[in-house]
């Protein structure tokens, strides 16, 4: 069988070979064809596009946001030493006029224009809590509304803080206008504002927090990719001493970053916080095939360089077909029990990608240096052993064979320590905590939440006849329930509210009225104010109230979600039928799911690895023993992370399988070689030692690529990352380590074990 | 010879700076008198809202009003709604009445701005004050067969102008208006029939170009000048 492949990969080294030009031209036209797409790439950072709506809450959290408008709300908040100043109420008021001139926004709700009912001994006021043409501007017009505002749960301590230092205006966007253009104009707008007394400005809510991300998605690949690349060529260059040796893979990689950017595009995917890796990944994954094919090259020394080349071809592609199945496997294990569409997307695009590099690799790269005949000389000498091996690997091979027991000793102990750190893991799906310390996004969020009543939103859906007291009775009752129950819910807001006070007006106290006709005649002298998009359905049989949590941790969100859990397993009956969601819900599934996540795919790629490796190197034996290392790595990785604070969130939780996936290659070197110099005839001490030497040197030059590529990623904007690339270089170095390490020891011990090794 | 030319300049502009401005207040006069005219008028009126998914509500009411102060609105249906008042009497001093409650209660003046009862009028829309009242016009362009006039109120306003179409008769038949952004938000169309000697608007149709809601309210029968007496106008009659 073996024979039968050979053949068939020569015969597939000089078909491409033949077809040289041709195939080089239909790269390039797939290439400009894909570039096209490429270039329109956008950026979704919106983590609740993400979810899935097999989760009740996350799709009824996705509709009732669309249907009531509220996931798309900016928050405007103003800072200055005291807000019931008549200049700043006029800043307040400009603000508010130009953001209602804006296209692309629907309602704005502030201060100067937040509807009010007020109850006076001659009647009732249904207005606004401020003339906007006749701002308060006496002294004592600015207390009296000082006292108004403060005398309504409505809006002390929502728009405006209690120690009334800070306001907000809420902007609900048009569905019609893409978010990130509207956010991003309603900051040219405030900015072009003449503020009077306003000191600061921040922007909170989900748009602006979507644009910031947006924006450092951006930053990163248009800062950290050429970075990433450079790092690559030094090593290239450092590895290859040829121009040839930089530019063959480097194109490779170019063309099959372009490739995939442009069938996202095409087939309708954005960028997310997590696939803006990819390009960098696939420069420091994808290159390495290329490395491999230029390498067996070089080491042919035949003065015919075309069937040099095929020969090298006919060699290799096996090989390396190996090393791309096992990390696109690795990529692969995410499309299964992922909660969040993010991730399953990133799995299939970063296995796409990996896929063309590897077609790229060993179809395009012959195809191109015969077309150029840019082979290397036949006199090119084959490459010295390098400082590297002579000073690290064969001392390292001497330790690793004269003391085996020893090196699994040490393997073992790093083990057991680093198993504990694993239960110390915490978790984090809040978006806000995606953005570092300091960051204004951030510092937006924790002013809402300390100040303004809270910045996740809660929407409670209840569906019946709307009209009906006993249903607004409800309504009204749960909004109490709310409050009074979880302290971190301090802003409701309901259609309830405003037939409480209405009624209220008409003298007959602030609650629901008991008779049907006075709630539809109430509701005449509502209907048609903005606010009631809002908080009805057009065909008044279903209302929400909309509510805000303030943030302390997970554990808040979770008590919370029981909480009303319960009060709706009570409560909701067929005739009012009461479902909640928001961001403490999401979230909340969202931290469950993150754990199922990492379970399934982990298992998943451990099964695919093993049976892949296995195969390949016709024995289970082999296969275990070739993923002992890895999951000792991950094991280590995973309890660095729970010693030193790594959370798991969005992007670490891809580590595993990435680690499974890339580091699996390693092992695979590793046992290969070992059998090629035993079958060779050299004994099993002479045969690791070889191995150690020649592999060790393959894995460590790919180890450092790999993991510089990682390794930039510190340097972007989002915590995340940061931490994704702590973790998966450190991991590719553990693995590395374990590889030429651990795995030989492993090797060694068993095959002394064997009587028949024992006697040679 | 410059300063000649200057002077006739000048002396032409002089001359029809203030017949373009009287032009533009001749033409909001003749309108007010066409429109205003009745001493008083009874109308049943029929309201049909449509949002911006189409979906349809229809309300009828009567409205008696007399002069260009005292109006009363009165709901006849749907039934929910039936007996709903309002009375605007001189002064910007308004009422409802709701009959669920048996009450009357006075609304306040700063909802002028405010949506009437679920249609895209506002309570100042509503105002029977005559257009000259109102505002200050500018004329913008004048052809054979309409007068195109910019009108900017004289009190505190939510929109920064009011574009007024006129045909050559001196009706309405386009307002357009426009935020303080300007920005058109709002547009109503008019449909002008007579009656006897007088002109009315039997079909306003009103158009909010944010929310994209319309109100088309129709004229269903009129009587005008039948000596509406001031009892009408009075919380007393709101309530019967």
């Amino acid at each position: 069988m073996e024979e039968k492949i050979n053949k068939t990969m020569l015969k597939l080294a000089q078909w491409v070979v033949k077809w040289r030009l041709p195939i080089v031209l239909i790269v390039l036209a797939l290439t400009v064809f894909f570039g096209y797409y490429a270039a329109q790439i956008k950026v979704d950072a919106n983590i609740v596009n993400s979810l899935p709506d097999s989760d009740p809450a996350a799709k009824l959290y996705k509709e009732v946001g669309k249907k009531y408008q509220g996931n798309t709300t900016g928050i405007i908040i103003l800072q200055t030493d005291n807000v019931f100043r008549t200049d700043v109420l006029e800043d307040i008021r400009d603000i508010t006029d130009s953001l209602m001139a804006m296209n692309g926004i629907t309602h704005v709700t502030s201060l100067t224009n937040i509807i009010d009912i007020r109850t006076s001994e001659w009647g009732m006021e249904i207005g606004r809590l401020v003339d906007e043409y006749d701002l308060p501007d006496t002294p004592e017009e600015l207390a009296q509304l000082r006292d108004r505002v403060f005398s309504k749960d409505m809006y002390r301590g929502i728009i405006v803080s209690e120690d009334s230092t800070t306001t907000s205006i809420i902007a609900t966007y048009s569905p019609d206008v893409p978010e990130d253009s509207i956010s991003q104009a309603i900051k040219n707008v405030v900015s072009q504002i003449p503020l009077r007394h306003v000191e600061k400005i921040y922007y909170a809510g989900m748009p602006f927090m979507m644009l910031d991300t947006a924006n450092i998605i951006f930053n990163d690949l248009k800062v950290l990719l050429p970075i990433t690349s450079l790092i690559i060529i030094i090593i290239l260059a450092l590895g290859f001493r040829s121009v040839r040796g930089v530019v063959l893979p480097l194109l490779n990689v170019g063309i099959a970053i372009i490739w995939t950017m442009g069938l996202m595009v095409l087939t309708g995917h954005k960028l997310t916080m997590i696939s803006d890796t990819i390009p960098g990944i696939l420069l420091a994954l994808g290159s390495a095939y290329t490395i491999h094919v230029l390498n067996r090259l070089n080491e042919i020394n035949l003065s015919d360089r075309q069937k040099a080349l095929v020969q090298a071809m006919a060699f290799i592609t096996i090989p390396v077909f190996l090393a791309y199945i096992t990390t696109a496997f690795g990529f692969t294990s995410f499309i299964f029990g992922s909660y969040l569409t993010m991730i399953r997307d990133y799995g299939i695009f970063t296995a796409i990608g990996i896929t063309f590099s590897f077609l790229l690799a060993v179809i395009f790269t012959p195809a191109v240096i015969s077309l150029f005949s840019a082979y290397r000389s036949k006199d090119a000498k084959r490459p010295q052993e390098t400082r590297f091996v002579n000073r690290v690997l064969v001392p390292l091979s001497i330790g690793v064979t004269r003391h085996p027991k020893r090196v699994i000793a040490i393997w073992l102990g790093l083990t057991v320590i680093f198993f504990f750190g694993i239960f110390l893991i915490r978790r984090e799906v809040d978006m806000v905590d995606y953005f570092r310390e300091g960051s204004p996004s951030r510092v937006a969020q924790e002013i809402l939440d300390s100040k303004l009543g809270g910045s996740s939103p809660i929407y409670m859906v209840f569906d019946g006849d709307v009209q009906d007291p006993q249903f607004l009775k409800k309504m009204f009752d749960t909004e109490q329930y709310m409050k009074e129950h979880s302290p971190y819910v301090s802003y409701t807001f309901s259609v309830a509210d405003l037939i409480a006070q209405m009624n209220e007006a008409m003298g007959e106290g602030y609650r629901i009225p008991d008779e049907r006709a006075k709630i539809e005649q109430l509701w005449m002298m509502i209907e048609g104010e903005d606010v009631m998009e809002q908080l009805v359905s057009p065909d008044l049989d279903e209302a929400i109230i909309q509510a805000r949590f303030a943030k302390v941790d997970s554990k808040a969100y979770a008590d919370f979600v029981k909480l009303m859990d319960d009060y709706i397993k009570r409560n909701s009956s067929d005739k009012i039928k009461m479902s909640i969601t928001g961001l403490p819900h999401t979230y909340t599934n969202m931290d469950r799911s993150l754990i199922v996540s990492q379970y399934t795919s982990l298992v998943i790629a451990i099964i695919l690895m093993l049976i892949i490796v296995s195969l390949t190197l016709w024995s289970l034996r082999c296969g275990l023993m070739a993923i002992v290392p890895l999951i000792i790595t991950i094991i280590i990785s995973y309890g660095f992370m729970g010693y030193v604070g790594i959370t798991l969130n969005v992007a670490t939780v891809l580590v595993a399988s990435i680690t499974l996936g890339v580091g699996i290659d390693y092992s695979v070197h590793i046992v290969s070689h070992y059998r090629a110099y035993r079958q060779s005839g050299l004994d099993v001490t002479e045969a690791l030692k070889e191995t150690i030497r020649t592999s060790g040197n393959a894995i460590f030059i790919n180890l450092v690529a790999v993991a510089a590529g990682f390794f930039i990623f510190i340097f972007s904007k989002l915590v995340p990352l940061n931490q994704f690339a702590i973790l998966m270089s450190l991991s590719m170095v553990v693995a590395g380590l374990a590889a030429v390490t651990l795995l030989p020891a492993i090797i060694f011990t068993t095959e002394k074990q064997n009587p028949k090794n024992t006697e040679q | 010879m410059k300063t000649k030319h200057l002077l006739l300049v000048l002396i032409t502009f002089l001359l029809v700076m203030p017949l373009g401005a009287q032009t533009a207040d001749q033409i909001l006069d003749k309108v007010d008198q066409l429109t205003s005219a009745p001493k008083d008028a009874k109308q049943t009126i029929r309201m049909v809202l449509t949002d911006r998914n189409g979906r349809e509500q229809v309300r009828n009411a009567i409205i008696w009003q007399k002069g260009k102060d005292k109006r009363l609105i009165k709901f006849t249906s749907p039934a929910s709604y039936k007996g709903i008042s309002f009375l605007s009497l001189p002064n910007d001093v308004m009422y409802v009445y709701m009959p669920a409650y048996g009450k009357e209660r006075r609304i306040a003046s700063s909802v002028r701005n405010q949506k009437f009862a679920g249609t895209d009028l506002t309570y100042e829309d509503l105002q029977a004050k005559s257009y000259k009242d109102k505002y200050n016009a500018r004329l913008l362009k004048k052809d054979a067969n309409q007068f195109v006039l910019e009108l900017t109120s004289k009190e505190r306003s939510q929109y920064s102008k009011v574009i007024l179409t006129v045909n050559k008769n001196y009706l309405p038949v386009k307002a357009e208006f426009f935020n303080r952004g300007n920005q058109k938000v709002k547009e109503l169309t008019f449909n002008f029939v007579k009656s006897g000697n007088y002109w009315y608007a039997k079909v306003i149709t009103a158009k909010d170009l944010k929310t994209k809601h319309s109100t088309r309210m129709e004229v269903i029968s009129t009587q005008f000048d039948t000596g509406l007496s001031d009892n009408i106008f009075s919380i007393r009659f709101m309530k019967q």
